[in-house]
């Protein structure tokens, strides 16, 4: 057996809410965040929707009272109040550079935009040979790991700092590393997670792939035809069993199991069959030592691609079956797909499932595929007994993560 | 570590002739113009010809590095693919985001946003090698590539027997002008083979694919051990780092003194290199002072490139002269430590051993 990690704490900002509390509020009242962008300038902005959180730059700069702004990038800021509110309520001190006094931690960002985002609007000023002093504080911001050393000095973490990025599993994929870390006792807790903001650049890549939707998406939905993007972050603080008697901890979850595969059948694609999926799910269960049948929930992929919901569907029927399915959900109707977030925000949409006991519902789903028998749950189910939820996250290049979150018995 | 951790299989494609060769640095090439790409392997040697025409420069210097890498250790199948990287695939990230700036975010073609993806190399590695296996990328800056050592060798006390490696990174030239402006690159041009002897600020630029196979058994292959590897963050003085390397030696129950060679990230700029000397003249002043930046250039995982120079010199137990600053006459060549740091804000240490 694996000596048991729990998570101590949680923390998201997404476009249904700045902390944990209103996004689950937005979950139950089935509240969407979906609309044309208010602050992206983009040649799409009244093509496609996307889930934008309604807040400027110098508004997150304020909630975070940063007194020196300069370099600060949308991704950092927004991976800076999730982690802020899964350390307060983890109950960990952070301010005057206290957060690692006792305890050896580690900060597993992750991300895809980094600071693409800034570099987009700066980059054609940046390539003239006068120097432009503006744009020149975005020159060393660009890289992935830069929001990480960002959130990194903000709270004071030094001993074990690194980001992920395997596309849209990399936030599930910094989950995993922190169990390990841990468990090896390499560190004593994680904070494990990943941000992205919206960028010009993700909307035209997505869209040269012809996988956004001018509607609201439909997740496993015989119509649907893609995604709506997203922006946000999510993180969870992973800590020891040792912390948690210690600290005389009360956590209500755990991680039982995880597992990252590849899919190995095509750079952006998932095969027809699931096989990285099922695999992943597969090994994930062993891990845990659950059954099938022991699943309360699945917080599924679902990104609303017709590959995405193909591959995952088929992947779950032939592991869970189609008569005793358990239920299942995505919640990318409500946050768009966040990209590297998404694992970490749906991390933490899974421990809401399981303190309230709830079944957050599938948005816009009309018809079942005519390829699978299963389809998603559409409705909040209140009072369920939720005990295991199983969070999936797939990405380019193959990618495939599978993250249990277990209630604490 | 509890459970040894072996280099079983290397491969190098550089700006040296560090690929299919069975020599160690011979004829070292020189630079002038502060800007260094690789040698260009046969790529399609290790590639097939309808695939070759898509990928990126990036993406085949890379699959070949792997792909010779795992001949190279004699093995065909891998429990880990792990990969680190900087700035990932720099040069269709750019092409991305020309042509959307350039055409007003319209007839985008999807190729370049495909291959941008900082996972694109190891996802293509799994993909040809049909690899089902654990797939991560690291995209820390100048620990990406030790963050992946030390995933690796995770892997190998969780009981998994082979993982392949890899630290890249590609030089693109409007990358190089960019940074130019926060004077990360000297302002006159120096041949890269004096690199140490320039005392103005800034380095050269350089890229590269650097593979390892690390594993859980030995074999006749085997090019050293893999004691430890260890990170440091934003260190505030020389006395940070000493103990740190102090740590990594106590752990492993090597005495400073124990040391035979040091290989050092030295890359020129004056107001970087002077942590190295100051380690090795006060903590391990018996240990040959070596440096390689001169033949790679500088880049976020140029340390990969410093592990294969360490791994050739414990297997063949000879130091050529161009990588030596100066050289302690030894016996026998048993511990090296190879220190490296990016602007000083990122630091990895790797003990290795002769085995």
């Amino acid at each position: 057996m694996h000596s048991k990690v729990f998570i101590t704490g949680k923390g998201v900002i997404s476009s249904i809410g700045k902390n944990a509390e209103e996004n689950y509020q937005s979950l139950i009242h089935k509240k969407h965040g979906l609309k044309y962008t208010q602050l992206l300038n983009t040649f799409h902005k009244e093509v496609f929707p996307v889930c934008e959180i309604d807040m400027t730059n110098e508004e997150l700069i304020a909630l975070l009272g940063i007194e020196n702004p300069v370099g600060y990038t949308r991704t950092a800021l927004l991976g800076m109040i999730a982690v802020k509110e899964a350390l307060e309520d983890a109950g960990i001190e952070w301010k005057n550079n206290t957060l690692e006094k006792k305890y050896k931690t580690a900060l597993i960002n992750s991300t895809t935009v980094g600071g693409m985002r800034h570099t987009e609007e700066v980059y054609l000023d940046l390539l003239k040979p006068d120097i432009q002093s503006e744009s020149e504080s975005y020159i060393d911001t660009h890289d992935l790991g830069e929001c990480t050393e960002r959130i990194a000095d903000y709270f004071g973490v030094h001993s074990y700092v690194t980001t992920i990025s395997t596309a849209c599993s990399s936030s599930a994929n910094s989950i995993m590393l922190g169990m390990r870390l841990i468990q090896q006792g390499i560190v004593d807790r994680a904070i494990c997670g990943g941000t992205d903001s919206l960028s010009k650049f993700t909307i035209n890549g997505f869209n040269t792939l012809m996988i956004l939707d001018k509607e609201h998406c439909r997740p496993f939905d015989n119509t649907r035809v893609g995604l709506n993007l997203g922006e946000g972050a999510g993180y969870i603080i992973l800590e020891s069993e040792r912390i948690v008697n210690h600290e005389h901890k009360k956590p209500t979850c755990y991680v039982s199991g995880f597992a990252n595969t590849n899919d190995a059948f095509h750079q952006t694609a998932s095969s027809p069959e699931g096989d990285g999926a099922y695999m992943a799910m597969d090994q994930a269960l062993a891990y845990a030592h659950l059954k099938p049948s022991d699943i309360s929930y699945i917080n599924v992929h679902g990104t609303a691609t017709p590959n995405n919901d193909l591959s995952e569907g088929r992947a779950i029927e032939r592991l869970f079956g189609t008569t005793e399915t358990p239920k299942f959900s995505s919640t990318k109707p409500f946050t768009g797909h966040t990209l590297a977030a998404c694992g970490g925000i749906e991390a933490v949409y899974a421990m809401l499932a399981i303190e309230h006991q709830v079944i957050f519902p599938s948005l816009n789903f009309k018809d079942k595929m005519e390829e699978l028998t299963i389809q998603p749950t559409t409705d909040i189910i209140e009072n369920y007994k939720v005990d295991h939820v199983l969070s999936n996250s797939f990405g380019f290049g193959g990618n495939n993560s599978t993250v249990i979150i277990s209630k604490v018995v | 570590m509890k459970k040894a951790v072996y280099i079983n299989g290397i491969a190098a494609i550089s700006p040296q002739h560090t690929f299919e060769t069975a020599e160690f640095l011979p004829d070292p090439i020189n630079y002038d113009d502060n800007y260094l790409l690789v040698l260009d392997a046969d790529y399609k040697k290790y590639i097939n010809p309808v695939q070759i025409r898509r990928m990126s420069r990036i993406l085949k210097i890379s699959y070949t590095c792997a792909k010779n890498c795992m001949q190279d250790a004699a093995i065909t199948s891998l429990d880990a693919i792990i990969t680190g990287t900087g700035y990932g695939c720099i040069d269709d990230t750019e092409k991305f985001l020309l042509s959307m700036l350039h055409q007003n975010e319209q007839m985008l073609n999807p190729t370049a946003f495909m291959q941008s993806t900082h996972n694109s190399v190891s996802g293509i590695i799994a993909l040809n090698m049909k690899s089902n296996a654990y797939n991560y990328t690291y995209v820390h800056r100048g620990l990406s590539f030790e963050s992946s050592m030390i995933d690796a060798m995770i892997h190998i006390q969780e009981g998994k027997k082979n993982i392949l490696i890899g630290g890249f990174e590609e030089n693109s030239k409007n990358h190089f002008e960019v940074t130019n402006k926060i004077s990360f690159w000297k302002k006159n041009h120096i041949p890269s083979l004096a690199l140490l002897e320039d005392k103005n600020i800034g380095t050269i630029a350089g890229e590269g694919a650097n593979f390892f196979v690390l594993s859980a058994d030995k074999t006749p292959n085997t090019y050293a051990s893999v004691l430890d590897v260890s990170m440091l963050y934003k260190p505030k003085s020389y006395e940070e780092v000493a103990a740190t390397i102090q740590l990594l030696l106590d752990k492993n129950n090597i005495a400073a003194a124990d040391i035979d060679v040091y290989v050092s990230g030295l890359n020129g700029d004056s107001t970087m290199d002077s942590i190295y000397y100051e380690v090795a003249d006060k903590l391990i002043p018996a240990a040959s002072l070596l440096y390689f930046k001169h033949l790679c250039g500088e880049y976020y995982t140029a340390a990969s490139f410093g592990l294969w120079v360490a791994s050739m010199i414990l297997k063949r137990q000879e130091i050529p002269a161009i990588l030596q600053v100066h050289k302690q006459e030894k016996k026998q060549i048993k511990y090296i430590l190879l220190h490296n740091h990016y602007r000083n804000i990122n630091h990895g240490f790797y003990l290795l051993k002769h085995e």
